[in-house]
């Protein structure tokens, strides 16, 4: 289990360490002209009423934001964003399961606990593309940024990304290495702590 | 210095000639314990004749032969030693090393004086690398009687290797004149270097020694004790020191002494030390013969702990009897990073894991393993990767992007296409460690039963070729 605390977020960039290895780094998936489906398994800690983010892709932001009485899901494409209100409710301590699936310039859907909460439809849109994307968990940006972070308190018990034909990376976040959850498909996308 | 630059440093030389190279000035290795000299390790060192020593020392950088060619670059010609550069010029688009090593900041600051200066004078250069001699407690497998006085009492005694080329046989060395002194010899080249020092000492960036193993050399000490009294003439020294860490601990108690006091006081600008491992325990000691690994490890945390200021640098020179215990070597590495990372070490991090492949002798090369050997590289570069900081800075540790990438690379050039002889290299493999384990009381099969397959497979074929001769 990954436990991740207010203020201490986690980050999905493999590519960020070494030019060379990874040799195929998941995180370049998440781009708008790759297909990807992207798997979490969590349960909220947080009964705060604040803003928190529970996950980012950057650098075109794409994150879902947890509200008191709501939640928005933010996709950027390469137009525009789309800020859409969701009807989902984050629960504490209850288990979710949340799946994103993207398929170039066809769809982006949002599925929590196998029900399809939104589809975005792509056709003739493009989800924003990037050289090194890259996903934050637990905050919706780099604290040193020192804005739009809206930590929360929040433990990953299984993330799963994977391509058209196989499963790129895996964790259920029973390993560390130095700070880094080690990937179970042996592709070293490892998750990382910022 | 950014690619701009450097296009900004080739247009300066260019404008001098079309071969002009500050290096031949400003850079030198010097082979004392034998007598060559090179400007650059590109040209093959040539020999310094001890008649120019005589009214010469600086000769042991400024010979005849040398003058000729800063000559040759002066005049616009391209001299042949240096055709490392013109091919790399010739047939890309790549700066070559003339640029690399004339836009360094020991070299380029000189470019207007050399300009100005007659090649017939003498020049001081300002980065020195010297090998006093080549004592050496050691006689690792991928060296030879040059660097080794073990090697030379082992070829000495029982001739070179039975390989298809005669590993390490010194006939040829003996007939050029190339056989390094003895150190109870007296030797020219020191004598001459000692009379030059005090003027070289003044100009210098950098000071290497290399060896031989530099800790056994009086030399050496000679050396840092004249740093730790004349370092007023110049305290902006950059000073590094190859050792394989395996001399008597009475040795390594008094360099460090020497160097508490270079550090603490000021007195250089960096002090470095240079070290090798390529694999561990038992197989590091087979392949680095005099090697005791726990000890090896021992001396750096000793002085890692003693000199907080200084870094560490592994040169490892992987090879095919690295590959089984190499993620120890990474394991160890971060175990030192972790423990001695202070932010006040003259480099990023206290220790350094440099990781180049072995090209010769041939028959240890990763080449000539199983591909099934290959992916193990693959592993260690894996296991150096979740050991790998982002942030390369005083205030982090772990592997740099570099560091992983050096290691990654060996996995490259392991399958990498190649004209590489591997049956022939194999066959030399199996001679070689025969004739090792027979002169060293050693059992290579004992040692790597990784490679006991590998081992009896390739036996057999060189007992069929000695059968058909």
């Amino acid at each position: 289990m990954l436990s991740i605390k207010k203020g201490y977020p986690w980050i999905f960039w493999p590519s960020s360490i070494c030019d060379t290895l990874p040799v195929n780094p998941g995180n370049k998936l998440l781009s708008g002209d790759k297909y990807f489906k992207l798997t979490l398994e969590y349960i909220l800690r947080d009964s705060s009423d604040e803003q928190k983010t529970l996950f980012t892709i950057v650098p075109r932001f794409t994150g879902l934001d947890l509200y008191k009485n709501k939640s928005v899901l933010t996709v950027t494409c390469e137009d525009k964003a789309d800020y859409i209100d969701i009807n989902y409710i984050g629960i504490e301590n209850e288990k979710t399961k949340l799946v994103i699936e993207h398929s170039p310039e066809v769809f982006f859907n949002l599925f929590i606990n196998d029900n399809l909460i939104h589809s975005l439809d792509l056709k003739g849109r493009s989800f924003g593309k990037s050289d090194s994307p890259h996903l934050i968990l637990g905050a919706g940006n780099f604290p040193k940024n020192e804005f739009n972070l809206n930590y929360l308190d929040v433990d990953f018990l299984e993330f799963k990304l994977e391509d058209e034909t196989q499963v790129v990376s895996h964790h259920k976040f029973e390993e560390f290495i130095f700070d880094k959850s080690v990937d179970l498909t042996d592709n070293c996308n490892f998750i990382h702590k910022l | 210095m950014s690619i701009a630059n450097h296009d900004v440093v080739r247009k300066e030389l260019d404008s001098v000639g079309c071969g002009f190279c500050l290096a031949k000035w400003t850079q030198v290795t010097i082979h004392l314990g034998t007598g060559m000299t090179h400007s650059c390790h590109h040209p093959s060192p040539h020999k310094i004749p001890i008649k120019e020593l005589k009214r010469n020392p600086s000769a042991l950088h400024n010979t005849s032969f040398k003058k000729q060619k800063r000559r040759e670059m002066l005049e616009g010609k391209r001299p042949e030693e240096c055709n490392y550069c013109w091919n790399v010029e010739d047939n890309s688009d790549s700066f070559s090393d003339r640029v690399f090593k004339s836009a360094e900041p020991w070299s380029l600051d000189q470019l207007e004086t050399i300009k100005q200066t007659h090649w017939r004078r003498n020049f001081n250069p300002r980065y020195v690398e010297v090998s006093f001699s080549n004592t050496c407690n050691f006689k690792c497998a991928y060296c030879g009687p040059q660097y080794s006085s073990k090697w030379v009492e082992e070829i000495e005694k029982h001739g070179g290797y039975p390989t298809s080329y005669n590993f390490n046989d010194t006939t040829n060395m003996k007939a050029s004149g190339t056989m390094p002194y003895k150190q109870t010899e007296y030797n020219p080249y020191v004598e001459a270097f000692w009379e030059w020092w005090p003027d070289l000492f003044k100009d210098l960036h950098t000071f290497r020694i290399t060896g031989g193993e530099p800790l056994l050399s009086k030399d050496t000490f000679r050396v840092l004790e004249y740093i730790q009294h004349k370092y007023e003439d110049n305290s902006n020294l950059s000073l590094s020191i190859n050792t394989n860490l395996g001399v008597p601990d009475k040795l390594i108690d008094n360099f460090i002494e020497i160097a508490k006091d270079l550090c603490e006081n000021d007195k250089v600008r960096e002090l470095t030390l240079f070290t090798s491992i390529e694999a561990q325990g038992k197989q590091a000691e087979y392949t680095r013969y005099g090697l005791d690994a726990d000890k090896f490890w021992f001396n750096i945390d000793k002085i890692l702990t003693a000199l907080p200021k200084v870094t560490i640098n592994i040169m490892a020179t992987f090879n095919a009897l690295s590959v089984f215990t190499y993620d120890d070597v990474i394991e160890k590495t971060f175990e030192l990073k972790k423990k001695h990372a202070n932010g006040q070490r003259y480099w990023t991090s206290a220790l350094q894991l440099d990781t180049s492949y072995l090209r010769w002798p041939s028959h240890l090369s990763i080449k000539i393993l199983e591909p099934e050997h290959f992916n193990l590289i693959l592993e260690h570069a894996k296991k150096a990767l979740y050991y790998g900081i982002k942030e390369f800075t005083h205030g982090n540790y772990g592997f740099s992007n570099i560091e992983i990438q050096k290691i990654k690379r060996i996995y490259d050039y392991a399958i990498s296409d190649s004209l590489f002889d591997v049956d022939k290299n194999r066959k030399d493999f199996i001679k070689f460690v025969d004739e090792l384990d027979k002169r060293r009381d050693t059992n290579f099969v004992e040692t790597f039963p990784e490679l006991k397959d590998f081992y009896v497979k390739y036996k057999k074929r060189v007992s069929v070729d000695l059968l058909a001769e």
